[in-house]
């Protein structure tokens, strides 16, 4: 469990790691917390004949800031600052809400947010976490800037549309309206290990049963993380009435296609999924209209 | 019964009249003292990565990819070529280079001798030079400058296998025209055994009230430490030295001797002073420590070799893996009144020292705690291409456990009787009592130890609570189990089997001229808290101050010959109460007085004798003895030092009554345990922290077990559980929400201060019945549960079908 020889690279500017990845591109990789990568390396399962070591790279890359209606998380700003951080759980409560869910307290002082959303792992949460709150990725490279949303940038399992050459500088989560809730659950063998199937909803409940504003993503039940928006059409329309309820269920179980393990079959994690969105559902709309 | 104590060493009715000094090793000493626990939380533990030797090289294995075939050929050019790597060795190699490969020390070997008709023992290689038998078996080692070359030199290796189809089903391996997988084993039957009632069963079956058939099952799982193995070897001026995280050092000295054709005076085994764990899992010699040490020898230089995770898992030792069929005749009341057992053992492939001896010990003298007039059972031990079995605590018996307490819960059910009921009618109440299968249990009171906990767990009010609940629709239920643990072989067919092993407890305690003391235990401490036990009872027993204490184990040339996990508390008692005597006569001499025992007082190195004060330091009692030699009487020896030996006139048997309460959330598929009950009878309990700390790490191993741990191969072969992301471990977010943890202490006059010794390593055993009962009462016994582990799509799959057959007309 000793990685493959690779080269290791520390630059100490934007721009010379930009230069680094421009001239070793696909050959290489960025190693910011290192909580996914070095354990895939240790199984050599990745080889990157390059590494490049986001630790002396200060400024931006290190902050969580706050930008007209923005937030924005550096490449290096760990789980652990995000989940300390004031701004973000007033402007974005969800984050720091899901970010709970991710392993254990050892693996986020080290983990990064960025680092998870390149990585895209289909059963972590923060990429379904990024499709329902319409996060934007900003990627630089030497060649210049450009900024991809959450839905253009998953392109599949472990797959995104980040260049061999640019880096992911920031991801920007838009300031969430105060009468959103939230709400995510997962199931997994072990607390803090990776779901066998999740669920996250955020939504602005109206009148009734009637839903103001609704999105709903899955993950770790899919080969990618799925922003569900045939399920989002049914309860927008529908409410949250049992009928709607059974018709959102169905939608969710069109749009899937688990897969079969020892521990967890096709047909369990469809019913289990179902389950789990009747109950983020519930909880959301059952949350204080300002939580605390 | 049989017993191999040495000559003299057994405990004396002196030592046991000075039981009634009991030590309280947890809570009244004036001061905190753990031996163990400040290294470690202090970053200065030593395990075995940390150990560092100049020129010291780093050896990798290849291992097999599939789980069976041939080696056709090994091109090595590649690798030997590569940076760093010094050398290259297959199985070819190997085999005639090493005087022999199965060690005389090794148990399977005694125990095909000795019976023969039984036991089929496979042939056996360090290293195999052409078949393959599971994915994961070691075929060659590559030694390079250090563990990253030497990774990248095996992947340079060109293996050329055919690869054959592998016999996974323990089942199929047994049937008659399955292949045979290893020449010298016909029908793949590693073991055969016939334990049990001489007398037929006659009508007992016909007339009985109730017999039940059912077939409990406990598949592959176990209980691998988190610090998985490692060697270091060094030859030098003829010496091997051999630092190893092994369970049983002095054991691995004469087996490594043997192999590698060398006096066992010139080896010397150490396990490093920290071990991260062991349960069993490093008690045998496996064929890699073998290989590491010829190739120091072979090399020159020290070799390393640190096991990763992955090949821990996939190399083994596994265990459970049982099917039981039980045939049980009950009366109208629940009395047990006869079982017949077909048990059909899945021990893998290759040998690893225990091998089918684990069903084959519990099996033949299975510790339950019931009064069963007519017992019979089968055991067959089936290969398969599977990483091998070997002990993980406890030991062999999980599933024996599992398998009984499933079916006291069935049977109650049937006949509308509490758990707690059918359990009562059928203890064994009068003590010693020898089981149908040999077995002797003794000292103990299992109707008083049940009736503890149904109080401190108050099961009947939760019971009738959880009744209630489930009225409201929660799926709520209580379960209870109980067991009888015991750590040595207790019949004559197992032990017979075992005796090639030392079983007894050994410790040298010298004393300095200072009046310091170093014990020399040969045990090597896996975690528990040992080094500090062996130093307080010392201290309390020879009177010397604590901090001039110093606990060594582990290192062979330092310890007399001992087996692992052994009583250090009564040994380091009866060395120390000997060695205080030793004290005395040297005392008595310089006061001018008749050594009279009880005339001295001895305590924090001051020596007081009592009938007129006078007192003297044991630095001036053992500086007189040691350094000035002229002062002891004529023809007297300046010995202050004494090794005693230590095995127990008979097996003493501890028992445990569990009970867990918990919630069923079938819609996902997962448990959650409100509170765990456990009352174990440990006889006296001497560090009750210590204890404590113990048994709720056995609670969450057996819990783990139940439902998250299994090790579970694909159709061709190949572990799919291979890092502890799939093999999951149990971790502190799944332990029960409340843990209540009591004792009812029954003395056993086998040991000095009454104690058991053996109540933390089946722990585990009680736990995986107590849940899944537990779980069955949630669903109102709608659900039939027999074979575990559990996991979240089994689970709700048994919610679906009880929901189905509940709606089903009637």
């Amino acid at each position: 469990m000793k990685p493959a020889r690779f080269e290791y690279h520390a630059p100490e500017t934007l721009a010379q790691c930009l230069a680094l990845l421009a001239e070793h591109g696909d050959e290489s990789a960025v190693l910011a917390g290192g909580q996914s990568l070095l354990p895939l390396m240790r199984f050599r399962l990745a080889q990157p004949a390059h590494l490049i070591s986001l630790r002396g790279l200060g400024g931006p890359l290190e902050r969580i800031e706050r930008r007209g209606g923005s937030l924005y998380i550096g490449a290096r700003v760990t789980y652990t600052a995000v989940q300390r951080s004031a701004e973000v759980r007033e402007g974005c409560p969800g984050l720091p809400r899901s970010i709970e869910l991710i392993a254990t307290p050892a693996v986020r002082t080290r983990g990064t947010v960025c680092g998870n959303l390149c990585q895209a792992d289909p059963a972590s949460e923060l990429p379904a976490v990024a499709l329902l709150l319409e996060a934007r990725m900003h990627l630089h490279s030497a060649e210049g800037t450009r900024v991809v949303a959450a839905a253009d940038f998953f392109q599949g399992p472990y797959m995104t549309a980040r260049r061999g050459n640019e880096l992911l500088v920031a991801v920007e989560f838009p300031v969430r309206p105060a009468t959103e809730r939230f709400a995510i659950r997962e199931i997994t063998r072990l607390r803090g290990g990776f779901p066998m199937s999740g669920v996250a909803v955020a939504l602005t409940p109206g009148a009734g049963s009637a839903l103001e504003s609704v999105a709903v993503a899955c993950f770790g039940v899919h080969s990618q993380q799925l922003r569900l928006h045939a399920v989002e059409q049914v309860l927008r329309q529908r409410g949250r009435t049992p009928a709607a309820l059974q018709a959102a269920g169905e939608a969710l179980d069109a749009a899937i296609h688990p897969h079969s393990d020892p521990f967890a079959s096709e047909a369990y994690r469809r019913s289990a999924t179902r389950t789990l969105l009747e109950r983020v559902l519930a909880e959301a709309c059952a949350q204080p209209s300002n939580p605390p | 019964m049989n017993n191999c104590t040495p000559a003299g060493a057994l405990w004396t009715a002196s030592d046991a009249a000075q039981r009634d000094e009991e030590p309280d090793l947890g809570q009244t000493d004036p001061f905190v003292y753990n031996a163990d626990g400040v290294a470690l939380l202090t970053g200065k533990g030593a395990y075995i990565a940390d150990l560092r030797l100049p020129g010291m090289l780093d050896a990798a294995f290849a291992r097999s990819p599939i789980a069976r075939g041939r080696i056709r050929a090994i091109d090595r050019a590649a690798a030997l070529a590569a940076e760093g790597v010094h050398f290259v060795a297959t199985g070819a190699d190997i085999r005639d280079a090493v005087a022999r490969t199965l060690p005389r020390a090794s148990m399977v070997l005694h125990a095909s001798e000795h019976a023969p008709e039984q036991f089929n023992l496979p042939s056996y290689h360090l290293l195999p030079p052409d078949a393959l038998h599971y994915e994961g078996e070691a075929l060659a080692v590559v030694v390079a400058a250090d563990r990253y070359l030497a990774e990248d030199a095996v992947e340079m290796l060109e293996i050329d296998c055919e690869e054959q189809v592998p016999v996974l089903d323990p089942e199929a391996s047994l049937s008659p025209g399955c292949e045979q997988l290893f020449e010298d084993v016909p029908g793949n039957m590693a073991l055969e055994g016939r334990f049990g009632s001489k007398d037929e069963a006659g009508s007992l079956f016909d007339s009985a009230h109730l017999v039940l058939e059912r077939r409990y099952r406990m598949n592959r799982s176990g209980n691998p430490p988190l610090e998985a193995l490692g060697v270091v070897a060094q030859y030098e001026n003829r010496r091997l030295t051999v630092w190893s995280t092994i369970q049983r050092p002095q054991i691995l000295r004469i087996a490594l001797a043997d192999i590698l054709g060398i006096p066992a005076s010139r080896v010397r085994v150490i396990a490093p002073q920290n071990i991260g764990g062991g349960f069993g899992w490093k008690s045998p010699m496996y064929r890699e420590t073998a290989v590491i040490a010829w190739l120091a020898m072979k090399l020159g230089r020290p070799v390393r070799w640190i096991e990763d995770r992955t090949e821990a898992l996939k190399k083994g030792v596994h265990e459970r893996d049982q099917i039981w069929d039980m045939k049980a005749a009950f009366d109208a009341d629940g009395k047990l009144l006869g079982l017949q057992s077909e048990v059909i053992a899945d021990v893998g492939s290759v040998l690893v020292d225990m091998y089918g001896l684990l069903p084959a010990r519990m099996s033949a003298t299975l510790p339950f705690p019931y009064d069963i007039p007519w017992m019979r059972t089968h055991l067959r031990c089936a290969i398969t291409n599977k990483a091998p079995m070997g002990v993980n605590r406890p030991a062999g018996r999980m599933p024996a456990v599992w398998a009984i307490e499933r079916l006291m819960d069935d049977a109650a059910q049937r006949l509308n009787l509490s758990p707690a009921q059918i359990r009562m009618r059928n203890f064994v109440q009068k003590f010693p009592y020898t089981s149908p299968l040999g077995a002797v249990l003794s000292d103990s009171d299992y109707l008083g130890t049940m009736r503890k906990l149904l109080d401190v767990f108050q099961f009947e009010d939760r019971r009738g609570q959880a009744r209630q609940l489930r009225a409201q629709g929660k799926r709520i239920g209580v379960g209870l189990a109980a067991c009888v643990e015991v750590c040595r072989p207790l019949c004559s067919f197992g032990g017979a089997l075992f005796y090639n092993q030392p079983q007894y407890a050994a410790v040298t305690l010298r004393m300095y001229p200072d009046g310091s003391v170093s014990i020399m235990s040969g045990d090597a401490p896996q975690g528990q808290m040992r080094h500090t036990t062996m130093a307080k009872i010392t201290a309390r027993e020879l009177g010397c101050d604590l901090e001039a204490i110093e606990v060594y184990t582990g290192d062979t040339l330092l310890s007399p010959v001992t087996n692992s996990n052994t009583d250090v508390t009564s040994v380091c008692a009866i060395a120390a109460r000997r060695l205080r005597r030793k004290v005395i006569g040297v005392a008595a001499h310089l006061l001018k007085v008749e050594p009279v025992n009880e005339h001295f007082d001895c305590r924090r190195g001051q020596l007081t004798y009592t009938p007129d004060g006078r007192t003297l330091s044991f630095r001036e009692i053992a500086w007189s003895a040691i350094m000035r030699p002229f002062l002891l009487p004529d023809g007297a020896t300046p010995d202050l030092q004494e090794t005693a030996y230590l095995e127990a006139p008979y097996a003493p048997t501890s028992f445990a009554a569990h009970a867990a309460m918990v919630e069923v959330d079938e819609a996902i598929g997962k448990i959650r345990i409100l509170s765990y009950g456990f009352v174990g009878d440990c006889g006296k309990v001497l560090n009750p922290k210590g204890l404590a700390t113990a048994i709720t790490a056995g609670i969450a191993t057996g819990i783990s077990n139940t439902t998250h741990e299994a090790y579970i191969y694909d159709e061709n072969g190949q572990l799919v559980t291979s890092n502890l992301k799939d093999y999951a471990m149990l971790t502190a977010g799944e332990m029960p929400l409340e843990l209540i943890i009591d004792h009812h202490d029954t003395p056993t006059a086998a040991t000095v201060y009454g104690h058991k010794r053996t109540i933390t390593e089946g722990v585990p055993a009680g736990v995986a019945p107590a849940i899944a009962n537990a779980i069955i009462d949630a669903f109102g016994g709608a659900v039939d549960l027999t074979e575990i582990p559990l996991f979240p799509g089994a689970l709700w799959a048994l919610g679906r079908k009880a929901a189905q057959s509940a709606e089903a007309p009637q």
